[in-house]
């Protein structure tokens, strides 16, 4: 039966290498190694003979020496080659020639000089001419027409990378001029803001120009605009289309092909593009979008993505915001600032205050507010502890409620750890620790304060409305639970479970937020169980195997 | 990272040495979580990506396999959640439960066993080693196989599985030999 059920394995493996297999088989599989733990090994090992196959020298080594996978031996392979060929080459005769030529090159030449008649009105024509062009000349600079009149700063960027002749120039607070000719974005983000308010946000690689006091050229790029009420008219001139403001917000993009896309975010633009012998101007409202094609100039229409376009950029902090609606907080305790520039697998020492790898032991601590200051959107962390008063904010917020516990942590504040004991974090079967379901682990007892001022002057004229969580205990945790959540804002007591001794998903949170929230803080503590010893000898701790879980914590941003 | 200075250079030179001896473990680890050997090399360039920009934070002296092996992990997890939305995963959560700290602890045999298939491929002939050349030598599909060896599909996958399962066979009794021969 065990072979059977084997040689059933190692058939359906080979089909799933291929994508070959079917949801059915797929089932008879899983059902196949779910509690066999030498068949999951089996399945294991047998993967990792294709994979070696794949990668194995003496498969390769039956193509020619030098395509192998290494590209130094491929390289030095080719090298001895080229070296066998030139000593084994014929010599190649190269043909003298015979003739006796002439190799004078040079003969002297004599000049007869020549007076050329000059005549008073050829003088007269030219001082006349002279003066002309200088008082042109002065008249351009004197009274230029678009070029060098300063019109737009450079007011944010975010990893801009521009062309070698612009680097000197292009620094946060440059003015730019109209007419000063294109301008190369090689890489990230640039905000430019015209004097008339309208704003404009430049995505490289692209190559753009300022045309006039109310209107940019794209060559290629994507920009986005925004355009106050009064810089209604701010127009985005590309090859094959204007596009004009009409009160609104809007992306343009001019893609691989040549062809230029209009995504209308808010209110209305007018689209003036087709042929030159016969334009067509159109109305695009907030959701819609036109693809205008470069090569026959057909004007179609295209779903309108609202997350295409950075909208929002903040050079200090380095955040993009693509008009999503919410921000990860476990990307936050990571290092990030919620749109994944975070490190999962990474958190906060509660006693430093200090960006730090996850360590697994028993560690006591003070309840000692502590600051964090490489992360600015984190107020501080602790280990909770109601023996003493304690603090959760740098304002001076106390958690009033919080329970005496035995003042033990085991591991830090993390963001979206890996295994712990080679168990991930679970609630109800899905599992987090990855991109798509983010968490933050808390195993008790331990607290962190988030500043949602500074989240919030990510996104100026936007809006924190919720908080939003999964909790729970890890089903993975090895023995029994027994731990408390809390949820507070500035001090005050949004949520609380007490005494969670059932593993899974215990709750599922939206705590609603106003623009005068300051802090929002998370708690975990031990459920004030008292240390025990275990019929195996195991002193159980307060804390133990209280893998707290606050899956896909985020903030939604309106 | 940019080549302008010698440390740099040392760096990168450094990099590509690890990289190079490790890149075939590291496959193996990311097919075993996703099975597909295309969807695995994608997540392989994707992690050698993330290794090069992220190379400054390894601790020089420490085992650069484990390092990698984390950014492995999350980038099969972020591929298994996506593939979620449109298509079944091949191993559910409890089996890959389960999988992960096998999987952890079979990688540090990866050398042996890698160097026993060397050697146990020497010992495959006839339509076992055609089959197994013209997949991984030749990259060819399963109905260009069963075209060449005169085999229905569904033979050639029988005839692979069965291949495969043999050089496992061998690699297992080759790296037994191998402890006992060091362990006296």
């Amino acid at each position: 039966m065990a072979d059977m059920a084997h040689n059933r394995l190692e058939d359906l493996l080979i089909l799933a290498m291929d994508d070959k297999i079917s949801s059915e088989q797929i089932r008879e599989l899983n059902t196949i190694l779910r509690g066999h733990p030498e068949r999951i090994r089996q399945a294991v090992l047998f993967l990792q003979v294709a994979s070696h196959l794949k990668q194995s020298k003496k498969m390769a080594g039956m193509a020619k020496p030098w395509l192998t996978s290494d590209s130094r031996e491929s390289f030095n392979g080719f090298m001895k080659l080229m070296a066998e060929y030139e000593n084994t080459a014929q010599t190649v005769q190269v043909e003298e020639s015979s003739k006796a030529e002439d190799k004078t090159l040079v003969r002297p030449v004599r000049v007869h000089p020549v007076r050329p008649p000059v005549s008073r009105f050829s003088v007269y024509t030219l001082i006349i001419s002279a003066a002309a062009l200088l008082c042109m000349v002065a008249y351009v600079f004197l009274n230029p027409v678009g070029g060098h009149v300063e019109t737009a700063t450079l007011s944010n960027s975010v990893r801009a990378q521009w062309a070698p002749m612009h680097q000197g120039q292009m620094k946060n607070g440059a003015r730019l001029a109209v007419r000063s000719g294109p301008i190369w974005l090689q890489n990230g983000l640039a905000e430019l803001q015209f004097d008339n308010n309208a704003r404009v946000l430049i995505e490289g690689p692209a190559e753009f120009e300022i045309i006039a006091e109310d209107r940019i050229g794209l060559e290629y790029g994507k920009i986005y605009t925004t355009v106050p009420p009064e810089a209604i008219g701010f127009s985005v001139y590309t090859k094959n289309a204007k596009v004009i403001d009409l009160g609104t917000e809007f992306g343009v993009e001019i893609d691989s092909l040549g062809n230029t896309l209009l995504h209308t975010i808010k209110g209305k633009t007018r689209l003036i593009a087709g042929r030159p012998t016969a334009p067509v101007s159109m109305e695009i409202s907030a959701g819609q979008a036109k693809k205008v094609c470069a090569d026959t100039q057909n004007i179609m229409d295209i779903p309108c993505n609202t997350h295409l376009f950075a909208r929002l950029i903040d050079s200090q902090t380095g955040s993009v915001w693509r008009g999503q609606v919410s921000l990860d907080l476990a990307d936050i305790v990571g290092g990030g600032n919620g749109f994944g520039t975070g490190r999962a697998d990474y958190g906060i020492n509660p006693v430093s205050g200090k960006p730090s790898k996850m360590g697994t032991e028993n560690r006591f601590a003070e309840n000692r507010y502590r600051s964090v200051q490489e992360n600015p959107f984190i107020d501080g962390v602790f280990v909770p502890n109601g023996t003493n008063e304690q603090l959760i904010s740098s304002q001076g917020h106390l958690f009033g409620e919080c329970p005496i516990t035995q003042g033990l942590y085991f591991t830090e504040i993390m963001n979206s750890p890996g295994p712990l004991d080679g168990r991930m974090m679970s609630l109800n079967n899905v599992l987090y620790g990855s991109g798509e379901n983010p968490c933050i682990f808390m195993h008790a007892n331990l607290g962190i304060t988030f500043d949602l001022d500074a989240i919030r002057s990510q996104f100026p004229g936007k809006e924190i409305v919720r908080f939003q969580s999964f909790v729970g205990i890890s089903e993975t945790a090895w023995r029994d639970c027994n731990a408390d959540f809390w949820v507070l804002v500035d001090g005050r007591i949004r949520y609380k479970k007490m005494a969670v001794q059932q593993k899974g998903l215990a709750d599922t949170l939206q705590i609603e937020l106003s623009g005068r929230d300051r802090f929002l803080t998370l708690v975990v503590t031990d459920g004030k169980d008292q240390p025990r010893e275990l019929a195996d000898g195991f002193i159980r701790q307060s804390i133990d195997c209280d893998w707290c879980v606050f899956g896909s914590p985020v903030l939604v941003v309106e | 990272m940019p080549m302008n200075t010698a440390e740099d250079n040392k760096n990168n030179k450094l990099f590509i040495k690890l990289l190079v001896e490790n890149q075939p473990k590291i496959h193996a680890y990311i097919l075993t979580l996703v099975t597909s050997q295309a969807d695995a090399d994608d997540i392989l360039q994707e992690v050698c990506s993330q290794l090069w920009m992220r190379f400054g934070e390894f601790e020089q002296g420490t085992n650069f396999l484990s390092w990698a092996l984390r950014f492995a992990f999350f980038e099969a997890l972020n591929f298994r959640s996506k593939r979620r939305r449109s298509r079944q995963v091949l191993f559910d959560d409890d089996v890959l439960q389960q999988m992960i700290p096998i999987l952890d602890n079979e990688m540090k045999m990866a050398d042996l066993r890698m160097e026993a298939l060397e050697r146990c491929l020497d010992r495959l002939n006839g339509r076992a080693k055609d089959a197994i050349t013209m997949k991984y030598n030749k990259c060819l599909n399963v109905i260009q196989i069963a075209e060449t060896l005169s085999l229905s599909a569904q033979g050639v996958y029988k005839l692979l599985s069965r291949t495969h399962s043999q050089l496992l066979s061998c690699i297992q009794r080759v790296v037994a030999q191998q402890e006992e021969t060091a362990h006296g």
